[in-house]
């Protein structure tokens, strides 16, 4: 068990004043499996003259704000302290075929409610849309009667092996299509891709929003804001939940994977959206800090 | 020929008049009758009358790529859809049964969803519909109704059953329509209305008055309600104002509304209103660039937080769109089984859903025969009959469908019956089907629209968007039965409380519209002065000799329009013709006439609830003139100047009845008063300009006296010097005329009197205007000069000081404009949506 500290800073810098401002952060981390959240609060400079909590269509914590007042600047910054513990991944699983059986939904009688919710993330999303080459890629790890987490595994490695981590290669809309023929992008490239692949096959897979603490190299000292926010994907093994696999990073998440949210794909839990009346041009400066707090 | 016995219906089709066993269906022997009576000239005169009224009360669909542009006007067959009351009591009932259900699936859905956990429906045919709107989830209350409105779109197969071929459930338009198809047709032909004793549509108006009336969350006495519309550009803005108009609502753009503190607000020159229902006419999608689609500028950010906390009820609610699936229509008659423990009245086209296997098998199998429907409406591949595909389309479509089977519907093609429609004369089969329209009545179910909007083809697809025939829909009851009971109650108080409602919401003016009617003021008054000028300078033209008065007005007139002096003109006497020309005819650019009249007329048509039917048919004959007769002139080598001279004349005719009828229709408390300070300041402007540019010009007496001639016909006013002075014009009395006789209403001070007593009014109700300052020294200015009486020659020193005032004067005015827009009209402030920093490894 180990606990963490994050903290994650925004700031939108306005070219000019802004009259109105309407946001919605999703930068309160969730409980999750393996994941307990102990503090969790958001701070926002100026203040904000409405402020809003709630959960959203999949349970992840959303802040709506509104700031009336002329500004032209707004900090907005998140601190939280969560708890970890890693659970081993299963040392079995059943086919992944048969895992897409089970997911494919009789229509009579009661159902397992489990089922009926993961059916949401079986389906294509605007970020993860139907991409038949991406299915023929997840297809080479899926092969007949393989166990499905060992399969998800196989996937991952493949992607850390055979794609470039390139930033600023790719958009946020850059098309799967094009991550695949290119080979390079980065986290939420790999993880819609993956999304698109897994779902074709039929299989339940949502797209996790969160932190990976970095650890320096020996010797060189810690970096405030150098951690960043991160993205993998986590896939539906019916009667035992939710297991994540981090396609950036080969493998199995691990105990330094600390999860925000999680929804279709990115446009579900983009951790701030806003919209503003006036204010011009606008940039945005994002510092996250992952601290690995001391055993006592 | 138009006697219903030469008519032939289609061999295989039910035709809903002629029965081919016993000739005409009883419940429209009234009508047969009636017009077998009516002669053929008879019967194209009411065709030309309802065109005309249709086309004067300015009803008119906006079909999209279409060069007519804002108003294309609505296509009315004269002859209606006639049903027997008895059978529509059935079809109301199933309607009616429809909506409850429907409204219960909508609760269930965004609330507990327990149509899902028992596997009642299945859970991918709602994920996966664009009109799933997950910020939505939780926040219907699911206690009460949240359908308000709901359409259907019915027909009547070879069987003689009413089928339901779609829901409209989003934003169902086609009910104003409907009820001014109605009025023309009773203006049309009264008589036949009154004989076969028609149900009548004005009840209700009250019932969709009193469902929204009883929306709002808040206990105050009179909802605030508004109609939002995407604006003059969208196809049914026609009905968006006509609706506004006829429910006493304001009509709002995304821009007059605003959120703060979590609720609703208009933005009305009295300052921000409560806003607490919002009858909405925007797709729900594009309704909160925040939360729904954010590339929308026709929204109002903020709104689903505001429906999320109950502040503002919405009709129909965001994620109503979600029933329009047809992939539910196969579910309807157990949904209602465990909904409503009731059995499906109304049977609806057999539809499969290729999400289910079976399905999918029988609609590949039968693609050639079946309608395939993408389940949500807008996207990439549209509704196709499998009949009209040829190899390669089929084999596409096939693919499209296996790939994602759960998008995708296959529907039984239904064999619509025929009824009769005019076309050349003739009375031929079209295919039919009917819209019908109801509206919560909140515990006591829903009220029905005694009739809807029946569109017919004589092709093979009925669309409004592919142009459509309509027609009026006549519920009647044969002689001998009972009229049809109306079916929403109408008490005199309610109608008294109603009045009253209305009145209180009228004296709102959203910002929007005080900015198009002062706007629409400004426009119509420079169009008018730069007209007359116009037709004084063309006839100028004709006399003998080359007038050398002319001229400087003419650079006048150059400069009112936008123009510098050398981009048109010359010495000679055909040069200034080809100017004059160009001036009047020329394609659009900013300032000239043709940009002005199309102002007036975007300003007219971004406030049409205010204006009246007698307005838009000189509106109408604006557009036509301006918009065809003049443009042909121009494109046209060598064009007559008689005939130039001619349309001009007519504009100035109708833009001063415009003036004329606008002053006594548009609301006096506030409406009026924004119209007429445009117009004031305008005429101010233009006649201050004119006047310090004549002056300049620095002519001879006769020359001057010429140039004075012009001034005074492009103000209307030398028939009154003339008479008035018993002399041709010279300066001092135009001056006087002109400028500050406070009895004439051509003269400037006169204008800004006027403005000024507006103002008073305006800061009485509303803030205070820094115009006034300015108005005042303007009115000092006036004075000043007047006092200044005695030497207006050339050479003497009173007239470089004239001219300065004229240009301060002028300066004065402008300023006013922006203080009367700074203070009462909005300034929407660019909207920019923030993107978010991704995840960077």
């Amino acid at each position: 068990m180990s606990r963490f500290r994050i903290e994650h800073l925004n700031t939108y810098r306005y070219a000019h004043r802004v009259g109105l401002n309407y946001g919605e952060a999703r930068l309160l981390p969730r409980a999750a499996a393996g994941q307990r959240v102990l503090e969790r609060t958001l701070v926002m400079n100026p203040f904000v003259d409405d402020y809003r909590e709630r959960d959203d269509a999949f349970g992840n914590r959303v802040v709506w704000f509104n700031l009336r007042q002329p500004h032209q600047s707004l900090s907005v910054t998140a601190c939280s302290l969560i708890e970890r513990t890693l659970a081993p991944l299963p040392a079995t699983s059943p086919a992944w075929n048969a895992v897409v059986e089970t997911l494919r939904q009789p229509l009579h009688g009661e159902t397992d409610p489990e089922c009926v919710a993961a059916r949401e993330f079986c389906l294509p999303s605007p970020h993860a849309p139907f991409e038949p080459a991406a299915v023929e890629y997840v297809r080479i790890s899926f092969t007949p009667g393989r166990p499905l987490l060992a399969a998800a595994a196989d996937l991952a490695a493949r992607i850390h092996a055979e794609f470039a981590y390139r930033p600023n290669a790719t958009e946020i809309d850059t098309p799967i299509a094009e991550v695949l023929a290119e080979r390079h992008g980065v986290c939420q490239d790999f993880a819609h891709l993956v999304l698109s692949g897994l779902r074709g096959l039929g299989l339940a897979a949502r797209y996790v929003s969160g932190y990976l603490e970095t650890t320096p190299a020996p010797g060189a000292p810690i970096l405030l804001g150098a951690d960043a926010s991160h993205a993998w994907i986590s896939l539906f093994l019916p009667n035992h939940g939710w297991f994540d696999f981090d396609p950036t990073n080969g493998a199995a998440i691990g105990e330094g994977h600390l999860t925000l949210a999680w929804g279709r794909d990115y446009a579900d839990v983009a951790p701030l959206k806003g919209v503003v009346y006036g204010g011009g041009a606008h940039s945005l400066d994002v510092g996250v800090t992952v601290t690995r707090m001391c055993e006592n | 020929m138009l006697s219903p016995p030469e008519y032939q219906p289609l061999p295989d089709a039910w035709d809903e008049m002629w029965d081919a066993e016993s000739g005409v269906r009883p419940h429209w022997r009234e009508l047969a009758t009636g017009l077998a009576n009516l002669g053929a000239r008879d019967w194209s005169a009411r065709g030309q009358r309802i065109h005309r009224l249709l086309r004067e009360n300015g009803v008119t669909y906006h079909i999209y790529n279409d060069p007519r542009g804002y108003s294309r006007t609505w296509e009315l067959d004269p002859i209606p859809l006639l049903l027997d009351a008895v059978e529509w009591q059935g079809i109301e009932a199933g309607l009616e049964q429809r909506a409850r259900l429907l409204d219960r699936v909508l609760r269930d859905l965004y609330g507990p969803q327990t149509l899902l956990k028992r596997g009642l429906l299945p859970p991918d045919l709602i994920y996966a519909h664009a009109g799933y709107l997950r910020p939505l989830l939780g926040a219907m209350p699911a206690d009460r109704r949240q359908l308000t409105f709901y359409a259907a779109d019915l027909a009547r197969g070879p069987d003689g059953r009413i089928w339901v071929m779609g829901d409209r459930t989003q934003a169902p338009s086609g009910a104003g329509y409907a009820l001014e198809n109605r009025s023309v047709m009773a203006r049309t032909f009264p008589e036949f209305l009154e004989d076969a004793a028609v149900a009548k549509l004005n009840p209700w108006l009250e019932a969709v008055r009193g469902a929204l009336g009883g929306l709002g969350n808040v206990a105050r006495e009179n909802a605030q309600v508004v109609v939002l519309t995407p604006g003059p550009a969208n196809e049914t803005y026609f009905e968006h104002a006509y609706l506004a108009a006829r429910l006493g609502y304001n009509l709002a753009q995304g821009d007059d509304l605003t959120v703060r503190d979590g609720r609703v607000w208009l933005k009305s020159v009295q300052g921000l209103q409560p806003v607490d229902v919002i009858l909405r006419r925007v797709d729900e999608a594009w309704c909160d660039p925040l939360e729904l689609r954010q590339d929308s500028r026709l929204g109002v950010a903020g709104l689903v937080e505001a429906v999320r906390r109950g502040n503002v009820a919405l009709a129909n609610p965001l994620g109503s769109g979600l029933l329009e699936n047809p992939a539910l229509i196969p579910f309807l008659p157990v949904l209602a089984k465990a909904l409503l423990g009731e059995k499906l009245l109304l049977p609806s086209a057999a539809t499969w859903w290729c999400g289910q296997h079976r399905e999918r098998e029988h609609v590949l199998a039968n693609l050639p025969r079946l309608v395939l429907k993408p389940i949500h409406r807008g996207q990439a591949s549209e509704t196709v009959i499998g009949a009209d595909l040829d190899r390669k389309q089929l084999a596409a479509w096939r693919a499209r469908i296996e790939a994602q089977p759960h998008l995708f519907v296959g529907q039984e093609p239904l064999q619509l019956s025929t009824t009769p429609a005019l076309q050349g004369g003739r009375l031929l089969p079209h295919k039919a089907s009917l819209r019908a329209f109801l509206v919560s009545q909140g515990e006591e179910g829903y009220a029905s629209l005694p009739g809807g909007l029946t569109r017919c083809t004589s092709g093979r697809l009925l669309s409004s968007q592919s142009g459509a025939l309509n027609k009026d829909t006549w519920i009647t009851s044969v002689s001998g039965l009972q009229p049809l009971a109306q079916s929403t109650p109408q008490s005199a108080s309610a109608s008294a409380s109603a009045l009253a409602s209305n009145r209180r919401e009228s004296e709102i003016l959203t910002s929007r519209a005080a900015d198009n009617l002062f706007w629409a003021g400004r426009y119509l008054e420079r169009a008018e002065a730069v007209t007359r000028l116009l037709r004084a300078v063309l006839d100028g033209l004709w006399e003998e000799e080359t007038a050398p008065g002319l001229e400087p007005v003419l650079h006048a007139l150059m400069r009112l329009m936008g123009y510098a002096p050398g981009d048109c003109g010359g010495k000679d006497r055909s040069d200034l013709a080809t100017c004059v020309r160009e001036l009047t005819t020329q394609n659009e650019r900013p300032g000239n006439l043709a940009h002005t009249v199309r102002c007036l007329l975007g300003c007219a048509y971004g406030t049409r609830e205010y204006w009246s039917v007698a307005i838009w048919r000189l509106l109408d004959r604006v557009e036509r003139d301006w918009g065809q007769r003049v443009g042909k002139l121009a494109r046209k080598v060598g064009g007559g100047h008689e005939r130039i001279d001619l349309w001009l004349g007519r504009l100035v005719d109708a833009l001063a009845g415009l003036a004329g009828l606008a002053s006594e229709t548009l609301p006096r408390e506030t409406g009026f008063r924004y119209f007429d300070l445009g117009r004031r300041i305008e005429r101010g402007l233009t006649q201050s300009t004119l006047l310090s540019q004549t002056l300049q010009s620095r002519l001879s007496g006769e020359a001057e006296r010429e140039s004075l001639s012009l001034v005074l016909a492009s103000a209307d006013s030398l028939i009154t010097f003339r008479r008035r002075y018993r002399s041709e014009p010279f300066l001092a009395g135009v001056l006087e005329l002109l400028l500050w006789d406070n009895e004439s209403p051509r003269a400037l001070i006169y204008q800004i009197h006027t403005a000024r007593r507006h103002l008073a009014e305006l800061t009485h109700v509303g803030q205070r205007c820094n115009a006034e300052r300015p108005l005042f020294s303007a009115e000092e200015r006036i004075y000043a000069a007047a006092a200044n009486i005695e030497d207006w020659r050339i050479e003497g020193p009173a007239r470089p000081a004239l001219i300065r005032t004229l240009g301060e004067i002028a300066g004065h005015l402008t300023a006013a404009s922006e203080a009367i827009s700074l203070t009462w009209f909005t300034h929407v402030q660019e909207l920019y949506v923030l993107r978010p920093e991704p995840p960077r490894p």
